[in-house]
């Protein structure tokens, strides 16, 4: 089973692109993070915390919701599948401020797979009409529910 | 690059097409998305065209980014 921190990397990788752009990651830091994410390797706690701090700080607020002294594991696995929407939905943070189409990138969304491409050896899955996404960390076809965040497919639904 | 900030379609040129992010240039691949045409505002990953943002949604998007950045 994989491990909680490489699960939100999966997901937490394409936040890094848009944080790169942004100038709140580093060109080496993101290189760091990407080839973690797409080799599947582990990046420690402590450095997912500090690349990652509005994440965090959302899982922080949801620990003292429930009356935790802090965030586990779980939580942290938990976090983009179960949380991240509804963080989006009431303008926290940057979101407050971000339009809408963007909001909706940020969103995770189970979506089927209209149709694949494979270009320059990637696989690439239509889930709506103008939007694509990559798939690196699994095959689908035609007709799969796969789990998106921006533009990759993270996770293929049984 | 360029997941946050929709860049503009200046030129096709079989699959490639030039994107204008604001002075800077970048090319990217059409297959994806080949009905795209000239002055469609389109979001780049993996230097494929991996999305179209509406016109207005874009360019409200990038004076947010250019005040931003001022």
């Amino acid at each position: 089973m994989i491990s909680a921190t490489r699960y939100f990397l999966r997901y937490a990788f394409s936040c890094a692109q848009v944080l790169r752009e942004s100038g709140e990651m580093t060109q080496q830091e993101y290189d760091k993070v990407a080839d973690a994410a797409m080799d599947d390797k582990e990046l420690p706690l402590p450095e997912l915390e500090r690349l990652f701090p509005a994440a965090f700080r959302r899982l922080r607020s949801i620990a003292e919701r429930e009356g935790k002294p802090t965030y586990d594991e779980q939580a942290v696995k938990e976090y983009f599948p179960r949380d991240h929407n509804g963080f989006i939905d009431a303008g926290d943070g940057t979101y407050g401020e971000a339009p809408a189409w963007f909001c909706e990138l940020c969103k995770v969304k189970r979506l089927e797979v209209l149709r694949t491409k494979v270009v320059d050896d990637k696989l690439f899955l239509r889930v709506e009409q103008n939007r694509w996404v990559q798939s690196p960390f699994f095959n689908a076809i035609t007709g799969d529910i796969v789990v998106v965040h921006h533009h990759y497919a993270v996770e293929l639904v049984e | 690059m360029c997941l946050s900030i929709p860049g503009k379609i200046t030129a096709i040129d079989g699959h490639r097409a030039t994107i204008d992010y604001g002075g800077e240039v970048r090319e990217a691949g059409t297959a994806l998305l080949p009905d795209v045409r000239v002055g469609d505002y389109v979001i780049v990953s993996a230097k494929m065209i991996m999305q179209k943002v509406p016109a207005a949604e874009a360019k409200k998007t990038l004076q947010v980014w250019d005040e931003t950045n001022d």
